[in-house]
């Protein structure tokens, strides 16, 4: 027979478990937190062998307890977790997880990634901020990223150049080199307007003509993208390999090409973005309402 | 059948090895090397929207160059984004639908490497005639016996025309495996930077024939 022994501490908003679970005779236990959700610890990026979730599943030896903690937003309860037995232990199979705990992670660290852009001055980071670090680096505004977009672009580059030519001759890489000058990205739908803005900068976004900027920056882009719709119709439409040689020669050459090609995939992702952005501003556009009857009452 | 080519050293070979092999068996060939991939690029969603819940396994699935292939990204934002532990059931999304899964493991001996052979019913052991290739994949057999997934052959690539073949059985022994050999060729590196299989460019040459030798073998030992 199981039993388990708990003690809970709420430290800076965040609930720390200790169990303990003790049995006369090696048997299987499943622990699920009454807590969730719950914040396993983890072995090299992933939750510690036996955590799916809020549950634990483990083995508990005849004469040596099972320690376990863990933690959770979640106010205490009483008790925190459930205990069930599940038998007799079996060689449990080896996971993918299991993999990854035995021979370490291979995430670079966020530093080797863009750096978060400023957030239109309000100071404040949401989760969703802080998310659009991972965006892949071209989908973050250049302006802010140039310097580290530049470091990625070499390793990329230094690759590239050395160990595989692209099938068809126009690679997407989306970190090819020389793309600093074709590209005009907008600022990353995932990357502004997200802020949460204080009262001073809704006054200050209110009093000077909100979007003035933000429209000619993103305008700025779609022209830009239109720009180089517009060179790859040049590019496509030559008639003969001296016209096309021409056209080559004109924007730049094959490198200048093979950008192109991957600063159009880039785009794509972009509108993708936008496109999807778009439609829930929208969504959100037409349900919204300033309510002024009530603010006019109270001023 | 999923079958993952690795190697632990980088550069011996192992894209092209994959590369070729999905060409002769009609595989889709996961390019699994999440941080440095290889093979050549294609439009769409790739691996790393893959693994980040962004799209299907299949609908990254290119069918149009040459050889059916699941492109890797490039960014190392993708990589952060990416669940390495999902590419076990990408894997097997690719194999339900198309048959055979030709994975290009990554170098090293990391967790990347390690899923790529978890991921896989057997492995292609390619190394090359040099000490320290040798070294790293003997480390990389140990990967494979680790995580219990069996090896199929040991490719032996860019083996000198003047080589006599002596040292094959050492081999064969230090590596656990029978021994396929690839010579080298400027035909391989031809097609390399072409972008297509070497029996594609030249259908004829040794290397070709050393390949197509390599996959009979390989469908004969797993009954493909």
């Amino acid at each position: 027979m199981a039993s388990l022994d708990w003690r809970c501490r709420r430290v800076d908003e965040v609930t720390l478990v200790e169990l303990a679970v003790r049995s006369e005779f090696d048997q299987g236990v499943r622990i699920e937190s009454q807590l969730t959700p719950v914040w396993p610890p983890r072995r090299q990026g992933v939750p510690a062998a036996g955590w799916e979730g809020a549950t634990f599943e483990g083995v508990v030896e005849a004469g040596t307890p099972l320690v376990l903690g863990y933690a959770s937003p979640a106010e205490p309860v009483e008790p925190p977790a459930i205990l069930t037995q599940t038998g007799a232990p079996t060689d449990e199979a080896v996971t993918a997880r299991d993999v990854v705990r035995a021979l370490g992670d291979v995430t670079p660290p966020r530093d080797a990634t863009a750096p978060l852009p400023p957030q239109n001055g309000s100071g404040h980071t949401t989760p969703d901020q802080i998310n659009s670090t991972h965006l892949p680096v071209d989908q973050v505004d250049p302006t802010h990223t140039a310097s580290d977009r530049e470091n990625t672009t070499h390793t990329a580059s230094d690759r590239k150049n050395s160990t595989h030519t692209p099938t068809d001759g126009t690679g997407s890489d989306q970190t090819a080199p020389d793309q600093s000058e074709v590209l005009h990205h907008p600022p990353s739908p995932d990357t502004r307007s997200r802020g949460v803005p204080d009262a001073k900068s809704v006054s200050t976004e209110t009093d000077s003509d909100p979007g003035d900027a933000d429209s000619g920056e993103a305008l700025r882009w779609f022209e830009a993208v239109e720009g180089r719709l517009a060179s790859v119709e040049r590019l496509s439409s030559a008639s003969d390999a001296d016209e096309a040689r021409a056209v080559l020669e004109e924007l730049g050459g094959i490198e200048s090409a093979r950008s192109l090609q991957a600063t159009l995939e880039s785009d794509r992702r972009q509108l993708q973005e936008v496109r999807g952005r778009a439609e829930q501003l929208h969504v959100e556009l037409s349900t919204a309402e300033v309510p002024l009857a009530t603010l006019e009452r109270i001023v | 059948m999923r079958l993952a080519v690795t190697g632990g050293k980088g550069g011996v070979g192992k894209s092209t090895v994959a590369y070729n092999v999905g060409a002769a068996l009609d595989a889709v060939v996961v390019d699994a090397d999440l941080g440095m991939a290889d093979l050549p690029p294609r439009r769409g969603p790739d691996l790393h929207d893959v693994l980040a819940g962004r799209a299907s396994p299949l609908e990254a699935v290119s069918e149009e160059g040459p050889v059916a292939l699941l492109p890797c990204g490039r960014s190392l934002a993708g990589v952060r984004t990416a669940d390495p532990t999902a590419l076990v059931d990408v894997v097997k999304t690719v194999e339900r639908h198309y048959g055979t899964a030709v994975i290009d493991s990554p170098a090293g001996l990391r967790c990347d490497a390690g899923l790529a052979l978890f991921a896989a019913e057997a492995c292609l052991l390619v190394t090359q005639p040099e000490r320290a290739a040798l070294a790293d994949a003997i480390r990389a057999r140990e990967l494979a016996r680790a995580v219990e997934t069996p090896l199929a052959r040991i490719v032996l690539n860019r083996v000198p025309v003047c080589s006599d073949g002596s040292r094959l059985d050492s081999l064969e022994t230090a590596l656990g495996g029978p021994v396929s050999q690839i010579p080298d060729s400027a035909v391989v590196r031809r097609a390399q930077r072409s972008g297509l299989p070497v029996r594609t460019l030249e259908p004829e040459s040794p290397a070709a024939e050393a390949f197509d030798s390599l996959c009979r073998e390989l469908v004969a030992a797993l009954a493909l």
